[in-house]
């Protein structure tokens, strides 16, 4: 037995020899890790005698358990005029460099950027320093301190000419030490000034597969307000007009334009569709008598075009309005939308677009008010002058609308512009032809920068005209009987059309890529995030 | 073979008897070498040769009457081309007309337009025919206030249509220049007198507006106004004038009001308008205003207060404000 023991003894202890060998290799990696942690984060409660105790730390995480009336400043406040008063703060923090005694935080709030120092001095002990230099970088933090002037200004930040004196730092949400992407990069210009400087960027894919640390980015926060100013001056200049807001459905029993590029979805046990555009639906609205209408909401193409303008579902600002005589009524009332739109960004956005602009240098947006008008046969005769033929009959081509664009720049100075009278061949069947001319119809493209923005026209509201019309294209009439039957007990004669959110953000800052103007895009290689 | 080295035979690359395709895009010319070698000598005919008869056509011409003078019928001949060559004139008038009548509807909106004397309108349509839309960049600080009164003064010969823009560049526009914007605009077109656009934009530009014919600008009022006179057919024409250097060195003058940029600088340009117009009505000793006088009015109406005129000249400034309204 006893024989037995030492043995089962020996062995044990052989296993324990083995296991002690493990548990050393495990506790000296776990220290290692420790080490590597207290570098990056300061967990540990601090040394005995720090006379900042109490005024550095991980805030615990809030939960709501208690109020208080404490009053955060914004960055973007932080100047001169509140020099020497102590604030409260909660901000990102951007970067931070410790120097012996000394630390530096850049903190940053939206575009605004303020540098905190924090001294060891009587009441900022060593170890608080220490902290501070390891807080990681994008962690949410609180900080109270006193605001200072700088004579000599703080270079690289928003507020120049003042920095805050930290007294307190707490850690609010920490952020993980590694991040996929730093900050700097992604907001550096594109074109550098200085050859020798930096020139890491990110790319397109990497800042969408991280899309909520891209978004931070001033640009980035810039191009986003600019949007939703957009949006807002729709409804805005709309609303004023006396439009009415609708919402269509987006689930939709039948493909309402050609059908080739529509999503398909389960619907129980048939299929439906994925609304392209709510155009049946505006016309419904006209024909029930809402007289003027608007809606704003999620279009969807399942185009297979992996393009620089092209996303498969996007935001669509469509209106359709009742006219009395001539459908310029209309057009010119969405011509003057835009240039309401215009001259709102260039008075309420200007920090934006001046933000966007050192990222993504563009020259500014030009227009005229009123807008220009050229007829498709104007055009045709300024493309003639450069030696580029467009039958009468012909759209343009892509490469030819963009040189449209630079020669009416050339000549008018003007980034936007409606060509009116297309071709009745190249529109769709619902479009009214021109009494005049045969060859041409009452339709009208509008143009931001040499790319077509909005496609609209006068629709047929006379049913029969409509039949006549759609079996003149060799549509099934079966197919369409629906949208003929809207007009079929009357409807006022009518006009409209439909933008694109992102193509017009883009196209108005001058940007070469769609997906940086939709927050989060889709298009046929992506569906996340 | 044809050497003293018997190498190797080479293809023979010209074949000179052949006969030779020539192309039939073109049309033929008459082999004038040739003639000579038919046996058809003619001296007179071949240009290579040299020509034995010293005769010219204008000789032979006289001769051939001579000799034909006495053949009977030829008075009943020579009546018959006459009439023929009227015949022809008439036609060739009337062609001219519909010509002319068919490119006014294109080029204005008028309904019908009877043209009234051939010459004259003829020009100008064609002229007028290539200003089909023009564009003028203005500083909204330097109304064109010439415009306006070109526009009256041409009136009969050709129709200034305006129509403004604001371009973003500008804010917002001081009322002269809204003022004479929807002057400009509303002015009443007549019928049957060809149209030119003209597009205002009001711009940041300099203080000399720009016109834009092509993808050059034509800096300054003055010279905007030289294109406007020469382009349509009127009595402010002045190439033919015998003072017509005196006109441009008025008109220059004209240009550097509107660009001077002190006061000193401006005086001493006036002065010399003063010196130009003397006792007399109008600038340059005219006794009936000139384009001079309309691009004066309006530098000095952009630049200087009236107060600052000496009485001379404000004289003048008044007669100038008549002729506008």
């Amino acid at each position: 037995m006893v024989d037995k023991n030492i043995s089962a003894d020996n062995s044990d202890k052989a296993e324990s020899k083995k296991a002690a060998k493990k548990e050393a290799k495990k506790a000296e990696k776990a220290s290692k890790r420790a080490e590597h942690k207290q570098t990056t984060v300061q967990l540990d409660t601090p040394e005995e005698g720090d006379v900042s105790l109490g005024k550095y730390g991980n805030l615990p995480l809030i939960r709501s358990e208690s109020n208080s009336t404490r009053v955060a400043s914004y960055v973007k406040d932080l100047n001169k005029s509140v020099s020497g008063q102590t604030v409260w703060v909660r901000a990102r923090l951007h970067t931070v460099r410790a120097r012996g005694k000394q630390c530096f935080i850049v903190l940053r709030q939206r575009e605004f950027t303020i540098q905190v120092l924090i001294n060891v001095s009587e009441s900022v002990s060593k170890s608080m320093v220490k902290f501070s230099s390891g807080i990681p970088k994008e962690s949410i933090i609180d900080v109270e301190a006193r605001v200072a002037e700088v004579p000599a200004g703080v270079a690289g930040c928003s507020q120049q000419d003042v920095e805050l004196v930290a007294s307190q730092i707490w850690v609010v949400s920490l952020s993980a030490p590694q991040l996929p992407l730093q900050i700097e990069d992604a907001s550096r210009p594109e074109k550098s000034e200085d050859e020798e400087g930096l020139n890491i960027h990110v790319n397109q894919d990497t800042r969408l597969d991280n899309r909520i640390l891209d978004l931070r980015t001033p640009t980035n926060q810039a191009i986003y307000r600019l949007e939703a100013g957009v949006c807002r001056f729709f409804r805005e200049c709309l609303m004023k007009r006396d439009f009415v807001e609708i919402h269509t459905p987006k689930i939709i029993p039948a493909a309402s334009e050609g059908g080739a590029n529509v999503f398909t979805v389960s619907y129980f046990k048939g299929s439906a569709y994925l609304a392209q555009s709510p155009q049946l639906y505006k016309q419904m609205a006209i024909a029930a008598d809402f007289e003027k209408v608007f809606t704003i909401g999620a279009v969807f193409r399942a185009e297979d075009s992996n393009t620089h303008r092209h996303l498969t579902e996007f935001t669509g600002l469509d209106l359709e309005m009742a006219f009395q005589f001539h459908y310029h009524e209309v057009m010119l009332t969405i011509g003057d939308l835009f240039t309401e739109m215009f001259k709102g960004l260039r008075e309420q956005y200007q920090h934006e677009i001046s933000i966007i602009n050192q990222q993504y240098p563009a020259e500014p947006f030009t227009f005229l008010d009123p807008p220009l008008v050229l007829e498709f046969n104007d055009a045709r005769k300024l493309l003639a002058e450069v030696g580029v033929d467009v039958g009468e009959e012909e759209d343009f081509s892509t490469p030819t609308e963009k040189l449209l664009g630079r020669l009416v720049k050339a000549k008018y100075d003007t980034d936007f512009y409606i060509l009116d009278k297309f071709p009745l061949a190249v529109r769709p069947f619902y479009t009214m032809p021109d009494p005049r001319n045969p060859k041409a119809s009452n339709s009208y493209d509008m143009f931001m920068r040499g790319e077509e923005i909005l496609s609209g026209a006068q629709r047929i509201h006379d049913p029969e005209f409509l039949t006549q019309r759609a079996k003149h294209h060799g549509i099934d009439i079966s197919t369409i009987a629906a949208y003929i039957d809207a007009f079929k007990y009357g409807c006022p004669p009518h006009a409209g059309g439909g933008i694109g959110l992102e193509r017009v953000v883009m196209l108005y800052l001058g940007l070469d890529n769609i997906r940086k103007t939709s927050m989060f895009p889709r298009d046929p290689k992506r569906i996340t995030p | 073979m044809n050497g003293p080295i018997k190498m190797h035979r080479t293809k023979q690359i010209i074949h000179h008897n052949i006969p030779v395709q020539l192309p039939k895009c073109m049309y033929n010319l008459k082999n004038i070498h040739s003639r000579s070698t038919n046996g058809v000598v003619d001296g007179s005919h071949d240009h290579v040769g040299v020509s034995k008869n010293k005769l010219d056509i204008f000789d032979q011409v006289k001769q051939f009457l001579k000799i034909n003078q006495c053949v009977p019928g030829m008075a009943e001949l020579e009546a018959k081309q006459e009439q023929i060559l009227k015949q022809l004139d008439e036609l060739r008038n009337q062609i001219l007309s519909i010509k002319l009548s068919l490119k006014i509807s294109n080029n204005a909106s008028a309904k019908s337009s009877v043209p009234t004397s051939t010459i004259s309108t003829r020009v100008n349509s064609k002229k007028t025919n290539q200003l089909v839309d023009l564009v003028i960049n203005i500083n909204p600080l330097n109304p064109p206030y010439s415009l306006e009164i070109i526009q009256k003064q041409l009136q009969d010969s050709v129709n200034l249509k305006f129509s403004a823009h604001l371009h973003s560049s500008v804010f917002s526009l001081p009322e002269d220049a809204i003022n004479l914007q929807s002057r400009l605009v509303n002015a009443n077109l007549k019928e049957g007198v060809p149209t030119v656009h003209l597009r205002l934009i009001w711009k940041n530009v300099s203080n000399n507006l720009e016109l834009l014919v092509s993808h050059t600008p034509i800096i300054g009022e003055v010279n905007l106004l030289r294109y406007l006179v020469r382009a349509a057919v009127s009595s402010l024409d002045y190439d033919a004038d015998a003072d017509s250097v005196e006109i441009d060195y008025l008109l220059d003058i004209c240009y550097l009001i509107v660009r001077s940029k002190t006061k000193t600088e401006r005086t001493s340009l006036l002065q010399s308008l003063n010196k130009s117009l003397g006792k007399s009505q109008w600038l340059g000793g005219r006794s009936l205003a000139s384009i001079a006088d309309i691009a004066a009015y309006s530098a000095i109406r952009q630049t200087v207060s009236i107060k600052e005129l000496s009485a001379n000249l404000s004289k003048w400034f008044l007669r100038c404000e008549a002729i506008n309204c």
